[in-house]
């Protein structure tokens, strides 16, 4: 049981990029930020956890807003120039993961590290500020996995169920279109990218009070790059995100495993991601069989459109 | 093509993918394994695709993702 834990608490942040990149790909915006953004949301969380003077409760929902909204602003950067200016924002985003990463580090190297430990970690989150456990048998799976499951459901109503999600889907489709039909391209483009940082965002927050207890990532952490291919995997459909989610998470771990074991490198994990990744994105991928589809489907309503139109003279 | 029909595609294509992807994984173990014969090395290669799939829900790793 520990051990499927584990493989549902590694779950939680591919969860969250991959909602952010479901909802940001869906607007045909190939923002890459996730990556930075769940380190920047993780690190303003953990800041808040631990100088924030605020009662238990309130304060880890006030650090992983905090962090989110972190994100939320970072995002604006990418999303405003590509909106104003047309800059691409994969570029954009992409650089700015980086950014993030050395600022970060600046910072946690030269004002906010503990000087008493033997490498560089913040000082210790508030004792209240973790998310508590959601089973109580050793596993990292804390209450974080309800609220991942929660915003996989507000996010599928956000994109199935309201004017905003069709017009981040239309524009997704055809910009041009969307544009001529009067919806506001720029304002969605900036929405689209900002949601994706938000969620991003807080996937960091509830990743760090969830599962650490100080902040000491030093490097980007992946799960921006996972989320990238949990989305493709997922079709951009928020509802399908936790089951490739489960899968990444589940081939990660058996990577670890095998690495542990068997002597393979862990970073086969990445060689795999990319294989899918590649499989996804080529769009003559067993475009045969899809032809093959379409010319059965076709025959099929050409007949059954011929059987009606007999019966009808029959009728006459 | 219809709804059914696409989803039917999609799902081949998102499987096929998988397969392909784990097919590749399965030649760099093989090509990479210090085992003596091709026999040996096609045991190693069994044995980390085994840790890789079956393993995860029942071995805790040493390190967690």
């Amino acid at each position: 049981m520990k051990n499927l834990s584990d493989v549902l608490a590694a779950m939680i942040p591919i969860v969250f990029t991959g909602l952010a990149t479901c909802v940001m790909f869906s607007a045909n915006q190939f923002n890459l930020g996730a990556e930075g953004g769940i380190m920047l949301g993780a690190f303003v969380a953990s800041m808040v956890a631990i100088y924030a003077p605020l009662p238990p409760v309130v304060l880890p929902i006030a650090a992983i807003l905090a962090g989110a909204l972190a994100v939320g602003a970072m995002m604006l950067i990418p999303a405003v120039l590509k909106a104003k200016l047309g800059v691409s924002e994969m570029v954009n985003s992409l650089m700015l993961n980086y950014v993030v990463l050395y600022f970060i580090k600046y910072l946690l190297n030269s004002h906010l590290a503990d000087k008493s430990k033997g490498q560089i970690m913040s000082y210790p989150f508030q004792a209240h500020a973790a998310i508590p456990q959601l089973i109580d048998n050793g596993s990292k799976l804390s209450w974080g996995f309800v609220v991942a499951l929660i915003f996989v459901v507000l996010v599928y109503l956000f994109m199935y169920r309201t004017r905003w999600g069709y017009s981040i889907r239309m524009i997704g489709i055809n910009q041009d279109f969307a544009m001529y039909s009067g919806m506001k391209v720029a304002a969605v483009v900036v929405l689209s990218q900002v949601l994706g940082g938000l969620l991003a965002g807080m996937g960091g927050g509830i990743e760090v009070l969830g599962r650490y207890t100080t902040f000491n990532w030093n490097t980007l952490p992946g799960y921006g790059w996972t989320g990238i291919t949990v989305a493709i995997l997922a079709g951009n459909n928020p509802a399908f995100v936790p089951l490739a989610a489960f899968f990444m998470a589940y081939l990660n771990k058996g990577c670890n495993l095998m690495s542990t074991y068997c002597g393979v490198p862990s970073q086969l994990i990445d060689i795999l991601q990319a294989v899918i990744f590649v499989f996804f994105a080529a769009e003559q991928f067993l475009s045969g069989y899809r032809q093959k589809l379409v010319v059965k489907s076709t025959q099929e309503e050409l007949k059954r459109a011929a059987q009606e139109a007999q019966e009808k003279g029959e009728v006459k | 093509m219809n709804k059914k029909r696409s989803i039917i595609f999609s799902l081949v294509r998102g499987t096929a993918a998988i397969l392909i992807a784990l097919a590749v994984a399965a030649l760099l173990i093989f090509v990479s394994s210090d085992g003596a014969g091709a026999g040996e090395k096609l045991a190693q290669t069994a044995d980390a695709m085994r840790q890789l799939l079956m393993a995860p829900p029942s071995r805790a790793a040493a390190a967690s993702a």
